[in-house]
Parts: structure tokens; sequence; C-alpha cells
């Protein structure tokens, strides 16, 4: 009797034991070193302090550092990078070795997978494996930023050689300030998405460059209605989009026009108040016109699953007319591509129009010190600085390795090389998209870069605004996943026809109404 | 001196353990890996009691993330469609899969039935991406096949968003599923039916049974005993739906996709500081649930067979 019930009992204990193990997994992956972390967090936490400290003690001492270039040589530099360097396979140790040629110090890469990049950083901020330095998305940025978890690196940029210089684009750098501090430096903008219409479908349809909203819709409509490619069908629509709010910061840029001054998340208005965009007007609006559109067939009528790449097929195969993204060398890319299927396809990048305004730039990457670096200085300087030194460093972290990556012929012409891993392809970067830098130089390869390149991006820098750069607060961190669930489903469900715009805004008043109130109370209470 | 019948046994015991000594020695690396990599990590689930983010903690917080956890609307909605979804999908494909194994069991040209295995063998070996990729393509309401078929043949005038829509979601996920799944399925099955004592069916023939009859009251009755033990096996899985609702869903469908899993990962990934605490919490609920299920199966199998598994 006494040994089946302790039959019974092993057997349940080692059916929990079994059952348990997934989260317990999943308890340990995230937090496995508890001791560790508490340390680092703690030292995190007073690294800021002593940081803090530092940076006021050594406020006169920085800009003496900097004056007499007294700044201590790391011998060794270590980095956490996401997919925007180049791997190993593109000649990352080639990389790594002109690097060292050029500061003498040497620099350890760690590069997790790009997709899960940000949940690795978190492992490593949980843990005791922190970085000198890393690329931090804009929301990571903000978010450890006043966790105390980066460097006040505001000292070491007003003295550096690279602000001396005179060249750099200030506005971006200061964009990135957070209370007056710098903790992330950005050596190349964020960029953004830019509407990219078919010129041919417009000059068989008659039509021009759309510059007002009606113009715009008028043009969506001809595109989904009069047999734009003239083969007869009506197998055409005006856009696609990969989803109709985005899931990150900016949340609009898949279908701007609609979205217009509509913003739908917190920010901050002229006057210094903050809100919630979701509840405004402009919203409310916003949500009309892309109801309106959708039903009338003008936007691809699969908006709520597609995905990047889905929506790029669609596009090549000439399903849809009017898409929205990348500036820069997407518009070659896009046009290339489109162009192997239809010779005489065109594209034009659509200046925004009148009810728009301003497309939107996204936040930057940003590159962080983390406190935990014995030489934060020495890793600002010959680090961060060297990507923006207007000469071996910034050709290093722009085109890559002479010889590896690209080429100068006798008579001074450089040559962009095939990429490494994928020999088909042109290497175009390294890490810095020559086109998005924020340090203004003399690029030796400016003259060969694509025209449609060019025009684009240049189109994109003169007509947009960076998006608002949101420190969040104790509770918006906590619920922003709930409030992003909340508001996608809300929209996708509106707009695809399955709740009117009222219903829509009348049911995230009663599910998140107070949570939005207390997020925005916190936020103008700082 | 005289020993008791105790301390014989203790020394036979010992015996035993000493005879096959090298045996336990090889496998210390097997206990010392297993209490490394499965059961120390296990320790884990304390961060179900605090708050803990990669910066702040942990601290000890009780119930607060239970609290939490059972005061959030899309948690029940995640809950409740993870139970329901799983449970279908587990009957479904599991008879499914026996269905498949019979049919397959009566086909008497063996290259035939080898070639109709394989067939069915190999949407298994194709990524949960790949799946949806292609099922989007052919449900896509943009001159979709099902959708042309379905307008061509009358049935509807009108595309259907298959993907998108709540009335239609889990019927396709379902369908993709048995597609998926079935052929791996019918393996045990296939095993299980090869095993029946062929002279079942003679005797069974003798005394005038006919196919039917035969499936009836041997084939199946055989198979019955392997159906409780796949079923309770991977009712233990029930609460880990992820990768196949993931690539399948979106927002639009939240109501009646989203699972205790995607809803963790979206709680987890899409904001800058997760609270990884509250995150193990909803994995620690998922779990205990998984158990009590194969509690209860084991139970209810001891009422039905007069034996459990466990």
């Amino acid at each position: 009797m006494r040994r089946s019930l302790a039959k019974k009992i092993l057997t349940t204990g080692l059916i929990l034991l079994t059952v348990l193990f997934p989260v317990a997994l999943a308890g340990c992956g995230k937090g496995g070193n508890n001791t560790n972390s508490v340390s680092t967090s703690d030292n995190s936490n007073a690294g800021k302090t002593e940081n803090n400290t530092d940076s006021g003690n050594k406020e006169a001492g920085a800009t003496e550092a900097a004056s007499t270039e007294e700044v201590t040589k790391p011998d060794k530099i270590t980095i956490m990078v996401d997919g925007t360097l180049l791997d190993k396979a593109s000649g990352q140790d080639a990389f790594v070795a002109r690097f060292k040629e050029i500061t003498g110090v040497e620099l350890v890469i760690i590069q997790p997978d790009h997709n899960t990049y940000s949940d690795q950083v978190a492992l490593a901020f949980t843990s005791d494996s922190v970085p000198d330095a890393l690329i931090l998305s804009n929301q990571l940025y903000t978010a450890y930023a006043t966790q105390g978890a980066l460097w006040d690196m505001s000292e070491a940029w007003n003295n550096s050689a690279a602000k001396a210089s005179g060249q750099m684009k200030e506005a971006n750098i200061e964009a990135l300030k957070i209370d007056g501090s710098l903790y992330g430096f950005a050596p190349a903008s964020g960029n953004g998405c830019i509407t990219y219409v078919r010129q041919d479908w417009l000059d068989n349809l008659g039509l021009s460059v759309p510059t007002t909203y009606d113009q715009y819709i008028e043009m969506l409509r001809a595109f989904t209605e009069d047999d734009p490619d003239g083969n007869g069908k009506k197998d055409t629509y005006g856009v696609t989009a990969a989803g109709i709010i985005g899931p990150e910061i900016p949340y609009t840029n898949y279908l701007p026009e609609f979205w217009q001054s509509a913003y739908p998340d917190f920010y901050q208005k002229a006057d210094g108040t903050w809100v919630d965009g979701f509840r405004e007007t402009a919203n409310t609006d916003a949500l009309g016109r892309l109801k309106d559109a959708y039903s009338k067939g003008y936007i691809d009528m699969e908006v709520a699953t597609n995905t990047t790449s889905a929506c790029r097929d669609k596009f090549y195969a000439g399903n849809t007319g009017v898409f929205t993204y990348w500036a820069g060398k997407w518009n070659m890319t896009l046009e290339q591509n489109v162009q192997s299927t239809y010779p005489d396809a065109k594209l034009t990048a659509l200046p925004p129009i009148a009810e728009l305004g301003n497309y939107i730039e996204r936040q930057p990457p940003v590159w962080a010190i983390t406190s935990a670096s014995k030489n934060p200085e020495g890793v600002f300087k010959y680090l961060i600085e060297s990507m923006v030194d207007g000469g071996d460093g910034q050709m290093l972290w722009t085109y890559g390795v002479e010889g590896v990556h690209y080429e100068k012929d006798a008579s001074g012409t450089y040559k962009q090389l095939p990429d490494p891993e994928v020999p088909d392809n042109t290497f175009l970067s390294a890490h810095i998209d020559p086109v998005l830098t924020t340090r203004q130089w003399e690029d030796p390869l400016y003259s060969i870069r694509d025209e449609r390149v060019k025009t684009s991006a240049e189109l994109f820098q003169a007509n947009s605004k960076i998006a608002p750069l949101i420190v969040p607060t104790e509770t918006m961190s906590a619920y922003m996943a709930t409030l992003l669930d909340a508001r996608s489903i809300i929209v996708s469900k509106v707009v695809t026809g399955d709740m009117s715009v009222e219903d829509g805004i009348a049911q995230y008043e009663k599910e998140q109404g107070a949570l939005s109130d207390s997020i925005v109370a916190e936020l103008n209470s700082k | 001196m005289k020993l008791t019948t105790k301390q014989l046994k203790g020394n036979s015991r010992f015996k035993k353990i000493w005879k096959y000594r090298w045996f336990y020695v090889m496998i210390i690396p097997v206990i010392i890996l297993s209490l490394m990599f499965f059961y120390y990590p296990m320790l884990g689930i304390r961060f179900a009691f605090f708050e803990y983010t990669p910066f702040k903690g942990p601290n000890f917080k009780g119930f607060a993330n239970f609290e939490e956890l059972f005061s959030n609307h899309q948690f029940w909605i995640a809950f409740k469609n993870t139970i329901i979804i799983s449970t279908t999908k587990l009957v479904l494909t599991t008879f499914v899969s026996v269905v498949v194994s019979l049919l397959l069991n009566e086909v008497a040209n063996l290259a035939a039935k080898k070639f109709f295995q394989t067939l069915i063998y190999l949407p298994h070996f194709l990524s949960w991406v790949v799946v949806a990729s292609i099922f989007s393509i052919i449900l896509s309401p943009q001159h979709g096949f099902m959708n042309e078929v379905l307008i061509q043949i009358g049935i509807i005038d009108k595309p259907i968003y298959f993907m998108a829509e709540s009335g239609w979601w889990r019927k396709v996920y379902y369908v993709v599923n048995i597609w998926k799944e079935t052929g791996w399925g019918t393996i045990i099955f296939l095993a299980t039916l090869t095993g029946i004592d062929p002279q079942l069916y003679e005797a069974a023939a003798i005394d005038g049974a006919n196919r039917w009859a035969k499936m009836r009251f041997i084939t199946l009755p055989s198979l019955s005993q392997t159906i409780i033990i796949v079923l309770i096996l991977n009712l233990a899985k029930i609460m880990n739906l992820f990768e196949s609702v993931f690539v399948l869903y979106s927002p639009k469908v939240y109501d009646v996709a989203d699972v205790l899993q995607t809803y963790i990962y979206r709680q987890t990934l899409t904001t800058p500081l997760p609270n990884f605490g509250y995150t193990t919490a909803v994995g620690l609920f998922s779990s205990v649930i998984g158990c009590f299920m194969v509690l209860l199966c084991n139970h209810t199998s001891k009422r039905v067979r007069g034996r459990g598994i466990l």
C-alpha cells in the first residue's frame, strides 16, 4: 500500500517535472543567471551614477582629454551588432583586420541572428555579458538609456573631432538627446519609406503625378478600374502594403497618404503636452479614409495579412501600381525587378501629397556605449568617431575593405566588387548606407552611385520629418504590447469592414481608455 | 552469524550493482547532463513570482503576476483559443490519421502502398513558414485557387478572405494541420496494424466476417490501445501551440487565433523592457494546465481500460 502510494507520488512528481520543463527552460533562458543579473543590473545603475558623477567630474577633464588627445586607447573593443553590419560570409574578418590597421584596436564582434537581436540584447544585459558598445533600435535606446544601462556620451560628443569638423548633420545627433543628454550616436540617418508609383501606368492612363489626396485617390481608382497595364483584364488594384498599421514606430509608414497627419501613438504636441494620437480626430478620419478605399478595392484586399516580401512580389508581378517602401537603394531594386517582367516599366518616387506634408523618417538605430564599458571615452574615440572621420574609417564602415569589397583602378576610378556571400550581387555597404551618412564627406564612390538611388534619397531627405522620440514611462513599458495589440486589432477590423470606425474607437476607449489616460498623465507629469 | 532475509536481499542487491557497476558508471554522464540541462533550469520557475526585467529585480511579488494575468482580457482569449484549437486539432488529426492508416492497410499492392505512404509523409518535412506561404497562395482572395474554384462552380459569388476572417480561420488551420501532419501520424498506427495476428482475420473469414466486420471487431479494437496512448502523449503538448499559429494568424483574427504561446511572444518581444516574471507566470500556468490534462487522461484511461500508461 505504502509502496503504491510512494510510486504514485514519484510518478506524479516525474510528470510534473516533465510537463513543467518547457516553462522552466523559458524561465532559465530569460533569467538563468539570477545573481549575476542582479549584480549587473545594480552595477548598471551604479555604473550610471558613477559615470554621471564621473561625467560631472570629468566635464573639464573630458575637454582637456579631447584637446590634449589623452584618451587611453583600448586594446580591444567588444561590440554587439545586428545584421546591418557585414557578416563573416561577406568578409567580416577582413573588415576587422582593416579596422585594426586603421585604429590599432582589436574589434571583437558579437553578431546574433538579426531576427532575435533585441531578445539577445535583453539577455546580454540580464546576464553579465554586456559588450562595450552595441547597436540599439530607437525603442531599446530610450528604454535602456532611462534604465542607466548606457554611458552618457554628451561630453565626448561635444569635444569630438567629428563635431569640430563642422561636417556633421548635428540635428540628427541632437534629436537623440534624452533630457539633454546623449546616450547614443547615429552615423546614419534613420531613413524611411517613400511612395513609388508606376510612371508607365500613369502615362498609359494620361494621369499626372498626384499632388493632393483627391488626385491620389483618383489615381488608385484608375489603377484599379481603368486597366492601367492595357492587357484587357481587370486584374490590378491601386496600392499594396504590408499591414495597415506598422508594428513599430512610426506605425504609419506603409500607407502614409491615408494616415496624413494622424499618428496613432503617444506623441508630444507643439505646446508640449502629450496625447494618445489614437484617440484624436485625425486618427478617426484616417481610419475612415482607409476603410473607404479598402471597400472600393483600391487597397490590396490582403493588406491585413501581407508580408513585405509578398508585397514586393505583387509589385514586381504588376498586380499593383503603388507601393510605399524604403527610400534610396530600394528605388533601384524595385525598378530593376519590375523591369525584369515589364521592360518598359518605370518608377516615380512620389513627393508627399499636400495633405501628408512630409514623409516620416524613423528614428535611426544608434550606437551606444554601455555603462559596463571600462574605457567609454576610448570606445567613443576609436570606435564611434572612426565611423564618421571623413577618411579611412568612414570608408571602411561605408564601403568595406579595398580589394575585398571595392577596388580602385590605375586611373583612380572606383568599382564595387561582388558580395563575397552572394557573388551575383554587388557589395553595397559594410554598415553605413552611403546615402544616409550623417557626416558629409568627399565620398569617392558618389559618382558611380545609381541616379535612382540618389534621386529618391534626396527627395526623401528634403521632404521628411523625424519621428518623435518617446521615452517610455514605467506603465508604458509594462503595457506597450497590450496597447499595440488593441490598436492593431481595431485598425484591421475597422478597415476591412468587420467594424465601423465609431465602434472601433468606442472599443478602444472602453478597453484601453483608462490605461491610455494613466500613460498620458505619466508623460505629462515628467 | 545468521543473516536476516532483509540483509540477504540487501547483499544480493549490492552484488547486482557491483556486477553491473560499469553500466552505472556509463550512465553517470547522462544523469549529470539531465540534471544540468533538464532539472537545474527548472529553478527558473520561481521567476513567475518575481518582477524581473533586464534592469529591474528580481523583486518578489508573490502572486501579483498571476493576478495581473487573470485580469487580462487578451490572456483569457488566448487561453480559450489554446484549449479549443489544440483539442480540436488533436482529435481531428488523430481521427484522420487512423482512417488513413486503415485505408492504407487495405491497399494490397505493396508498391502503391509505399508510394502513398511516402506521398503523405512529405508535408511533415516542410517548415511551417513554407506551408503558410503555400496555403496563403492557394487561399488568396485575389485569384487564389480555392476561391477561383468556388466561384467557377457557383458556390460563392465573391472571394472569401480565408486567412483573415474569424469565421474561417480555425477551419483553415485544422485543414492545414491535417494536410501537414496526417502522414506522420499514421506511422505508429500502421506499425500497430502490421502487428495484428493474421490468424485473427483468417478465423474471422472462416466465421463469415466481411471486410467491415473484420475492421470493426479485429482492427479497431487492436488499434484502440495505441489510439489512447497517442492521445494521452499528445495531450501533454496541448498548451504548446506556437509556430503553426504564428505563421498563419494576424491581428484581425486574434479573437479566434491568438494562443498562449503567441501571447507570450508578443508580450516579451514587442516591448523594449519585457517583464520576464509575467511571461514566466503565463508559461507556468499553461504547464500546470497541461500537467492536469495528462493526469486526467491517465485517470480516465485507468477507468476505461483498467490501467493507465504512466
